[in-house]
């Protein structure tokens, strides 16, 4: 049994008009997959190598640019309630 | 033939408030859920009145309190938004439902117009508080200090599949399939064995097999029965043990291989269920191993890898989408992918760095810790391991990725942001959010399953909506084109 702690807005539900929805099923839609191909041709691997070594150099500089300040302090009160 | 499986995600976000140390997250989290398309001039109410969440699928019911919020609160507490979502405060948390969806590229869409409908709202509440002060809000599942907020994934299921059935498959599936759907995490919580780094975020927080709670004593199988729609044709299986995932990649993988799980196991299509000897114990061992080798030992005796474990139950979807030429369209695809993936776990998890959550994030830590000479103890890393949650994309280090060509994506930022305000035209959701874009000032209060609409004299009329894939773009549009006011919608509903 279930029991429900002052509902404020039970008295208004009283008195309501339940109708059910008529109307036939219809199908579900059809979705497309988008897949990605950026596939280079390795003709030269080490030069691939070392486009890919830039390309992670960037990166984490990039990532030291927006790394939130006072990592240590931050980190440590991110503090949460448990949810759900 | 199994029903059309109705889907939605359900994500409670972390929160922060920098600079102000003492913030109060319910008040903030109010704050939030009232900064979207602020409109004072709406009465709209969460009808509690639908809601059973105490009632267990193994055939009984929880005899506890559930607390209803008197009416003020439950307009400050809930939104109703025009794609058919509800966005609310959860205990201490904001939390996003999706609408319902009918495929796995729709959840997809529909979770990260959530992601941008939360960054609409800060930008909101952010005006709201004092100067120096900044909301900030992740998708992460942990606080990696022992608290952990759910991410929640729901399905629609034929009431006719026996529950336990359900489980015993379940049981193995839930267990091993973090190995592509995991979101990483620095260390371990709640007395698990320390590691530098694991694949889940939420794997140490489970503590049973089964069970209805969700905030202690986690359960590796949920067994709420809610199906907020018609009872004696469905069930809602609610599983509570994914991780939030910020890789498009990653969630339509998560998502897409548990419906063909379920579609294969109402078919009768899998063979006998695997049983692990102590899945929650597994679950962890699963979490704590990145090479993705370690054997788990089986109740036969035998042992198995999380990898032999997913391939027994990718081989029967191979199978399945070859036998069945008229399942769904997006399956095909979902079978390609994950076949892919698992070979690549096999071969090198760390192939999968554009690809899946935990590996994205391993791989972009473990290139800084080289460069910069650190180690996994670096706060710069714990730090890493939380912003790459961040939902701001100047600051969200996934989002960094994605703007690198780093991040397989899925989707086209169009098709986001018209998910923020359309509705799926495909399911009930329509109906709903048709309905508040039209007669919002009319509407008294929503749940999943019905509509109340307040006529200013006599009773409020509500309208149920206990088949899910009714209310579609094509069911009733003509209906809403023809009713010019709300009187006039229900009395055509009525006649």
């Amino acid at each position: 049994m279930i029991v429900k702690q002052a509902p404020g807005v039970t008295d208004r539900w009283h008195g309501i008009v339940t109708c059910a929805e008529g109307g036939q099923q219809h199908g579900t839609r059809r979705s497309e997959t988008q897949t990605d191909s950026t596939t280079t041709p390795a003709t030269d691997l080490s030069e691939k190598g070392d486009k890919l070594k830039d390309e992670l150099d960037a990166l984490i500089d990039e990532i030291d640019e927006v790394l939130e300040e006072n990592a240590e302090e931050f980190v440590k009160n991110y503090v949460q309630r448990g949810g759900e | 033939m199994a029903f059309p499986k109705i889907i939605g995600s359900e994500t409670e976000f972390g929160l922060t408030v920098q600079n102000d140390r003492d913030f109060d997250s319910i008040a903030t989290s109010l704050l939030l859920v009232n900064s979207y398309n602020a409109d004072p001039s709406l009465r709209l109410l969460w009808d509690y009145d639908q809601e059973e969440p105490l009632v267990d699928a193994r055939g009984y019911e929880h005899d506890e309190t559930c607390e209803v919020p008197d009416q003020q609160d439950n307009m400050a507490l809930n939104k109703i938004l025009n794609n058919g979502a509800r966005f609310y405060v959860d205990h201490a948390h904001p939390e996003y439902s999706t609408p319902e969806c009918s495929n796995v590229l729709d959840l997809l869409r529909y979770e990260k117009a959530g992601e941008r409908i939360l960054n609409r709202s800060c930008a909101g509440a952010n005006q709201l508080i004092p100067n120096g002060h900044t909301i900030i809000i992740y998708k992460n599942n942990s606080d990696r200090k022992g608290s952990s907020y759910g991410y929640h994934e729901n399905y629609l299921l034929d009431r006719r599949t026996p529950f336990q059935l359900l489980a015993e498959h379940l049981m193995p599936f839930l267990v091993t399939r973090q190995i592509y759907s995991g979101a990483g995490k620095v260390g371990s919580e709640n007395g698990a064995d320390p590691v530098p780094y694991q694949i889940s975020q939420r794997a140490d927080f489970f503590e049973t097999e089964m069970g209805l709670d969700t905030m202690v004593k986690r359960p590796i199988i949920n067994t709420r029965d809610e199906p907020h729609a018609n009872r004696d044709r469905y069930r809602r299986l609610h599983v509570i043990i994914g991780d939030a995932n910020m890789s498009e990649y990653t969630t339509y993988l998560k998502v897409g291989t548990m419906l063909l799980v379920l579609e294969m196991i109402e078919e009768g299509f899998l063979p006998a269920p695997l049983a692990l000897r102590n899945p929650v114990r597994a679950l962890r061992d699963v979490s704590h191993d990145l090479t993705c080798k370690l054997s788990l030992p089986m109740r036969n005796g035998t042992k198995m890898t999380a990898i032999d474990i997913q391939r027994c139950f990718w081989e029967a979807a191979q199978r399945y989408v070859e036998t069945h030429v008229d399942c769904h369209p997006t399956y095909p695809g979902v079978v390609r992918e994950w076949g892919q993936v698992l070979d690549c776990l096999a071969a090198d998890p760390m192939d999968l760095h554009r690809e899946i959550d935990w590996v994205m994030k391993m791989h972009l830590m473990r290139n800084y810790i080289d460069r910069r000479g650190s180690d996994w103890d670096d706060p710069r890393v714990a730090m890493m391991d939380l912003q790459y949650h961040d939902i701001r994309p100047e600051k969200s280090l996934y989002a960094i990725l994605e703007r690198n060509g780093a991040a397989r994506r899925m989707l086209s930022e169009a098709e986001i942001v018209h998910a923020m305000d359309e509705p799926p035209e495909d399911t009930r959701a329509y109906f709903r959010g048709q309905c508040l874009k039209k007669f919002k000032h009319q509407i008294f209060g929503v749940n999943w399953d019905s509509i109340s609409f307040n006529l200013g004299d006599g009773p409020i009329k509500r309208i149920m909506m206990e088949e899910p894939l009714r209310g579609t773009k094509s069911h009733v549009q003509q209906l809403l084109e023809r009713s010019k006011t709300a009187a006039e919608l229900v009395e055509n509903i009525v006649m």
